[in-house]
Order: C-alpha cells, then sequence, then structure tokens
C-alpha cells in the first residue's frame, strides 16, 4: 500500500527526480542562502544534507523574488521533502499566477500528493484555490471518493466536498443531489457508525432548502431514514444526534411524534440511554409541570441502568431539572 | 454491546477497548497485591524523571525525523516548554535568551511569527509562541514581541465573515479564529476591529450535534470546539451558541472503556483530546455557573441547525460552579487512561494510545489534559506526588505564568 502511495509521489514529480541543485550548471548562478537560526537555536532539527541543501536554493529564489519555471520546480521539491512547508505552497502560488501556468495540470500533480499525504492542510487548501481559479468542479468528486477509498472520515475530503457543493451552487442541482444522496446512504448502509457521513447527510439536505427552512415533512422523513438505523444499532450515537437535531429545529413538527417512537424503544431496548436522553430534552423543552416530572423520572432511569458511563453529566441535568420542579 | 453487524468503526474500537482493557486488569491485579497506600502510589505513578530528560534533550535537538515539523518549530518550543512548566521544571537562563533569539528570528518585520526563521508569517505559529513565551513568563522572551506589528498582521489576516485567516492569501476557519484572539488577548492588543462578528462566525460554526467544525457545516470535532469554546470566552459572548448541546456532545466524548476522549462521535480515543475536549468542560462550568436568566443569554444558535434555546434554569447553575466541570465528566477515569495506558515509562513523553510511539505533540497536551483532569475532582490518581501545576482552560497556559504575562502586557500603552 505505502510502496504504491510513494510510486504514484514519484510519478507526480516527473522528471523532478533529481534533487540536484548545488553542482547544476542551470543553478549555476544562485547562491544558496543560509537559515538564519542564530548561533544557539533551540529545537534544533538534524536536517539531511539534502534537506538543507533545498531550503538554502528555495530561500535564495524567495529572497530574489524570482518567478521562474525553475522556481516552480523548486517548489515542487520543497514540497516533496516537506509537504508542510506552507511558505513554499504560498509561493508556489505566486509563481503559477506570474507564469500563468496550466493549472489542470497543477490539479493532476495534487492527486498525487493527496495519495501520500491526505491529511495535509496545505494540499487541500491548494486544491480548494485551484478549483475556484478553474471554476470547475467536475473531478472534485471522483477526488474525494478516491480518498475516502482509504480513509472514509477523512476530514478534509469531506470538508472540501462540503466547500466544492456551497461554493459551484450544487445544492441545487438535482443530477449532482441524487448523485449524493445515494452516495452518502450507501456510505451509511457501509458503515452505520461513519458520523462524517450523517453529518454531510445533514447539511446536504440543510442546504438544498436553504435560506429556507427544512420542510416538515422532509424532516420527518429524514428521521425515518435514521430511525431505520437506530433500529439496527440502538446505542450508535450518530443517526441519535442526527435526529435530535432535526428535533432541535422541528420542535412544533416533531416532538409528539419522537416522543411516541422513543416510548416504544425503550420498551424493547431497555437498556438504551439515548431514548431515554431524547425524552429529557422533549419533556424538558415542552415544559409544563407534568413535563418536568417526566423529564426528572426518565433521568432517575439513565443513572440506573447498568452499563451507565456519562453519570456525572446525567447527575447535572438531573439537578438542574429538579431545580426547576422546586418552581 | 450492539449485537448485531460489526462495522468497520465498531471493530477499530473494540481493538483499543481491548488493549486498555488489559492494562487496566494487569494494574488492578497489581495494586490488590500492594501492602500500603505508599505501594498503591508507586504502581500509579507520573514518570516525572524520564518525562523531564525526553523534554529536556528535545529541546536542545531533534532527529532527522522531525524534519516534517520544520514549519512549526515554534510549536515545538511550546510543547516542550509548556510540559516543562506543568511539571515545574524551568530552563536555564541561557536557554531562555536562545528562545528569545529564535523567536525574534521567527518574527516578521511586518508582523507574526513564521515556522521557522525566514518563513511567512502565520496564526498557528504566532499562537505558539506568544504560547511558550507566556508558559515562561520571562521578560528576556516577552520584549522579543512587536505588539504593533503583530496588530497589524492580525488586522490583515481578519476576514470579512468575522473569522481570520491562517497567513496570507491562507485558509479561513475557526483555528485561525481563536489563535488570532488568544495572541490578541495575551499581548494586550484586542480591538472591536478584531472581534468585529466574530461571535456569529463562531456561532455560524456549530453543528446539529453540539460540537463545533472548522469551517460552517464541517463535522464536530474536538479540536475545533475547543477552538469555539475557547474562543467565545475569551469573547466573553456565546450568545450565537447552544451551550446545553455543546455540554451535552463534549461530555459524551469521554469513552466508557478507556477513559480518554474522541475527537469525534464514532472515532477512537487519542490522548490529545484529553486537553481539547477536557478543557471544554470548566470552561463551560464557569459559564454556566455565571449564566443568569434571560432567553438569548445563551444563543438560540438559529443557523445551521442547531438551533433550540439552551434549557435555561433562570438562575446561575450552581452544580456547575467552582467544580472545576467535575460535574460533567470522570476527570479520575482520564487520569488512570493517561497514566497507565500513555505514558512512556523508558524514555519519556506520552502516547496518542497504545501501542502507537509516544511523541511531543502528545507529551504536551496529555499533561494538559492531565493537570485539568487533577483541578476538575477531588482527586490526583496516584497521590500528590503526581500533582501538575494548574492549566488555565482558555489559553493552555501554566495559569500562573500567564497571568504574570497578562499583567506585563496590560501595563503596556495600546496599539490599536
Amino acid at each position: 500500500e505505502k510502496e504504491k502511495e510513494k510510486e504514484k509521489e514519484k510519478e507526480s514529480m516527473g522528471d523532478e527526480e533529481e534533487i540536484v541543485f548545488k553542482d547544476n550548471p542551470d543553478w549555476k548562478d544562485v547562491v544558496p542562502l543560509k537559515q538564519d537560526d542564530g548561533p544557539a537555536p533551540p529545537v534544533n532539527i538534524d536536517y539531511s544534507e539534502e534537506f538543507v541543501e533545498v531550503m538554502d536554493y528555495f530561500r535564495a529564489i524567495v529572497k530574489a523574488n524570482e518567478k521562474s519555471e525553475r522556481a516552480l520546480h523548486l517548489t515542487r521539491v520543497v514540497i516533496s521533502i516537506n509537504a508542510a512547508n506552507y511558505t513554499a505552497w504560498y509561493y508556489r502560488r505566486l509563481i503559477l499566477e506570474a507564469l500563468g501556468a496550466d493549472l489542470r495540470k497543477e490539479l493532476e500533480m495534487t492527486d498525487g500528493i493527496a495519495a501520500v499525504s491526505p491529511k495535509n492542510y496545505q494540499l487541500w487548501y491548494h486544491r480548494r484555490w485551484l478549483v475556484e481559479k478553474l471554476a470547475d468542479p467536475a473531478a472534485e468528486f471522483d477526488f474525494t471518493n478516491s480518498v475516502f477509498a482509504g480513509d472514509s472520515k477523512n476530514y478534509h475530503a469531506w470538508s472540501h466536498r462540503q466547500w466544492v457543493m456551497g461554493f459551484f451552487g450544487l445544492h441545487k442541482d438535482g443530477e449532482r443531489m441524487k448523485k449524493e444522496t445515494d452516495n452518502i446512504e450507501r456510505l451509511i448502509s457501509t458503515d452505520l457508525r461513519n458520523n462524517s457521513a450523517w453529518n454531510y447527510r445533514f447539511y446536504l439536505v440543510q442546504q438544498q432548502y436553504a435560506p429556507d427552512r427544512v420542510p416538515d415533512d422532509v424532516a420527518l422523513g429524514e428521521v425515518e431514514f435514521a430511525w431505520t438505523y437506530i433500529c439496527r444499532s440502538p446505542n450508535n450515537q450518530s443517526p441519535w444526534l442526527f435526529v435530535k437535531g432535526y428535533l432541535d429545529q422541528h420542535q412544533e413538527a416533531l416532538h409528539s411524534t419522537l416522543q411516541e417512537k422513543c416510548e416504544v424503544f425503550i420498551q424493547k431496548h431497555k437498556f438504551c440511554s439515548h431514548p431515554l436522553a431524547l425524552l429529557v430534552d422533549i419533556h424538558e423543552k415542552r415544559g409544563t409541570h407534568e413535563d418536568i416530572v417526566l423529564a426528572n423520572e426518565y433521568c432517575d432511569k439513565i443513572l440506573s441502568l447498568p452499563a451507565m458511563y456519562q453519570k456525572n453529566y446525567w447527575e447535572f441535568r438531573k439537578a438542574s431539572i429538579s431545580k426547576k420542579l422546586e418552581q | 454491546m450492539d449485537s448485531e453487524i460489526w462495522s468497520e468503526s465498531q471493530k477499530k474500537q473494540r481493538e483499543v477497548e481491548v488493549r486498555c482493557e488489559r492494562i487496566y486488569s494487569s494494574k488492578t491485579y497489581e495494586l490488590e497485591s500492594c501492602k500500603s497506600e505508599r505501594e498503591r502510589e508507586q504502581v500509579l505513578h507520573l514518570y516525572r524523571d524520564v518525562h523531564r530528560s525526553y523534554l529536556e534533550s528535545s529541546l536542545e535537538g531533534l532527529p532527522q525525523g522531525y524534519s516534517s515539523l520544520d514549519a512549526s518549530r515554534p510549536w515545538i518550543v511550546y510543547w516542550i516548554t509548556g510540559s516543562l512548566s506543568l511539571l515545574d521544571v524551568s530552563p536555564a537562563p541561557s536557554m531562555m535568551r536562545r528562545v528569545a533569539d529564535f523567536f525574534g528570528r521567527c518574527q516578521d518585520s511586518r508582523g507574526g511569527i513564521g515556522g521557522g526563521p525566514g518563513q511567512l508569517p502565520h496564526l498557528a505559529p504566532t499562537y505558539a509562541a506568544v504560547n511558550a513565551m507566556a508558559s515562561l513568563a520571562d521578560p528576556v522572551i516577552m520584549e522579543v514581541f512587536d505588539r504593533s506589528a503583530t496588530y497589524a498582521f492580525l488586522l490583515r489576516m481578519k476576514h470579512p465573515s468575522g473569522g481570520f485567516r491562517m497567513h496570507e492569501d491562507g485558509e479561513v476557519d475557526i483555528r485561525a479564529t481563536y489563535c488570532a484572539l488568544s495572541v490578541a488577548k495575551i499581548l494586550h492588543i484586542l480591538s472591536p476591529a478584531l472581534t468585529y462578528r466574530t461571535a456569529e462566525f463562531f456561532g455560524s460554526c456549530q453543528t446539529y450535534e453540539g460540537g463545533f467544525g472548522g469551517e460552517p457545516f464541517n463535522e464536530a470535532h474536538g479540536g475545533y470546539t475547543f477552538c469555539g469554546t475557547a474562543g467565545c470566552a475569551l469573547l466573553n459572548d456565546y450568545t450565537h451558541v447552544n451551550t446545553d448541546s455543546l455540554l451535552a456532545w463534549v461530555a459524551h466524548r469521554q469513552m466508557a472503556t478507556e477513559g480518554g476522549f474522541q475527537g469525534r462521535c464514532n472515532k477512537l480515543v487519542d490522548a490529545c483530546y484529553s486537553f481539547w475536549q477536557g478543557a471544554c468542560l470548566p470552561i463551560l462550568a464557569e459559564r454556566l455557573a455565571e449564566r443568569k436568566g434571560g432567553a438569548g443569554e445563551d444563543g438560540r444558535g438559529v443557523q445551521n441547525g442547531n438551533g433550540g434555546c439552551g434549557a435555561d434554569s433562570g438562575e446561575g447553575d450552581d452544580a456547575a460552579r467552582g467544580t472545576g466541570g467535575a460535574g460533567f465528566w470522570s476527570p479520575e477515569d482520564l487520569q488512570r487512561y493517561l497514566l497507565l495506558c500513555c505514558q512512556d515509562d523508558m524514555t519519556g513523553g506520552f502516547r496518542d494510545k497504545p501501542p502507537m510511539r509516544k511523541d511531543l505533540y502528545h507529551t504536551f497536551y496529555s499533561l494538559a489534559g492531565l493537570s485539568l483532569a487533577q483541578g476538575g475532582g477531588p482527586t490526583v490518581y496516584g497521590g500528590k506526588k503526581n500533582a501538575l501545576e494548574r492549566l488555565d482552560p482558555v489559553h493552555g497556559v501554566r495559569g500562573d505564568r500567564l497571568r504574570k504575562t497578562l499583567n506585563h502586557f496590560s501595563a503596556l500603552p495600546s496599539v490599536s
């Protein structure tokens, strides 16, 4: 797996494999610039000779404000020895603009880097910058899918996908929305604990109707969708959070339905805290004296569960609610 | 335990639980054969000496593997000096001068600090350098920071959304926003121009789950949740945030078996979240204790599907006051996770989770989380000998040193 990634990285480097500057005639005119570390820097890294050489030439180029092809190549080399060098990425963008470079080729290059460093902030920001300049989101879905194949919860990839949808107004594009919905359903059915997928789904629907509220019937549909997964795996918190998210925004339309569903649920699943927690929230929100009494009772039920973990949190909730009873 | 299909997430989770369970049961066995409290305490040990050696030698120099952090050297200084300050170990005056000199070289003449000498100024290393400085509270380091240039830098990074960019033409997110506020607070350069619409920006990053994401609509995540929670504390403004769902989310991120925190729902425990998540609890405890009645005092968070008023009791929540957040979580279980599962007792430092290797980042955030957990309840796990110095949860800096630093800068004239 790692071998394949290294290969991909080398490929994207192209004929930039030869990292030689010192004795290279193409770089004869450049005087390498040493790092201005001072006489006794703390956290002194034991850099390799190659690392020092590359960075010395990079510093020289930046100082001279050179924006040439060879400078572009040099930034690529810096990125390959330290993908987190944000100065190199930043400077690379300046050069790309100055040269009027082929940004599609640049986009392809980032495919290679993503294979090796999929969690690197600079890579993702660079990709976003490119996509914005190219004004073309077409490749981004396959791109993020390929990252998900290796890590279905890669935070940057999900964020990127959300950004693409928003920036290009794709929540109003029926065809794209169908694809996204299908994709998310597939992901959730493969791993119902993929919280990133649940989050994506939530905002996919939100943004489809924004700036209007999600219609009540759609909200109910989403709750029913989540409920099928709740029934499969009662202790999986992801769909419960999803349902609570809808309840918070659609109190009027959903509170009675959800109360009923939870009451039925706890008959069957006697040791699950989540429906009890939802019942506490529903009754506390409703706020009548009877409701507060019930909320308090449900807190007691939670606290008496055999495998109760968030004990202190529920003691705190109960104390809060009990205070309301006194009023 | 759900008895149906085992998803990928569940398999990974179980593996980690099994490792921790083995460690806990072997320690329990060891403890049972102890004949005195003293012996017990030896089993539940904070290995100060090896941690100290690891930190001090790292402050001097680092192996080649750290080349990947060449753009984050102020961070490394912060992780080390922050750790040493919690262990109540101070570097020599000569090292203080070296740190001061180094930060001076990382500082850009137009303001802001870069990941190393000559690098583009960036809010993250700027935050780290300021925090390292505050952790040490040595005037020779304080003098290095150019307040007016830093202010100019922060203004340049300010974004119309209310948030901040990390660096020139860089990403805008909640991390950058928190870093900017924290730096401004410590250097005494906070101004209305910097805080304009920032509370709204934080609010826009809270999700339906209750935690915060990096940008609006992004998944609730521990690191970003810390930035949002601490950021609102710095603004003293939670009006755009639903603090009830925030508290519920953070409290539910503590893992039942392991005792440590996960970063996101259904992900694995990681020692660094001991701080990112753990710090939110004392911060919220303070907040809830202060909260007076009245609608809208704490947010309705109407954007982004996180609406609904926090359940307001109409008076400050006394259950929360002064408890260091102990009312909401299990600080002792966190201490147990860190001391028993995460310490490298041979060569010092702490790890993400067993069997991973230790590193400086996890070392600092473990010690930070440990300090908060010790302050968060009646127990210092393993006895008083394990007690660390108190950490301020909003900045992530040793409390008394932070106060000394704040006093120093607040006496200086305004720059805005």
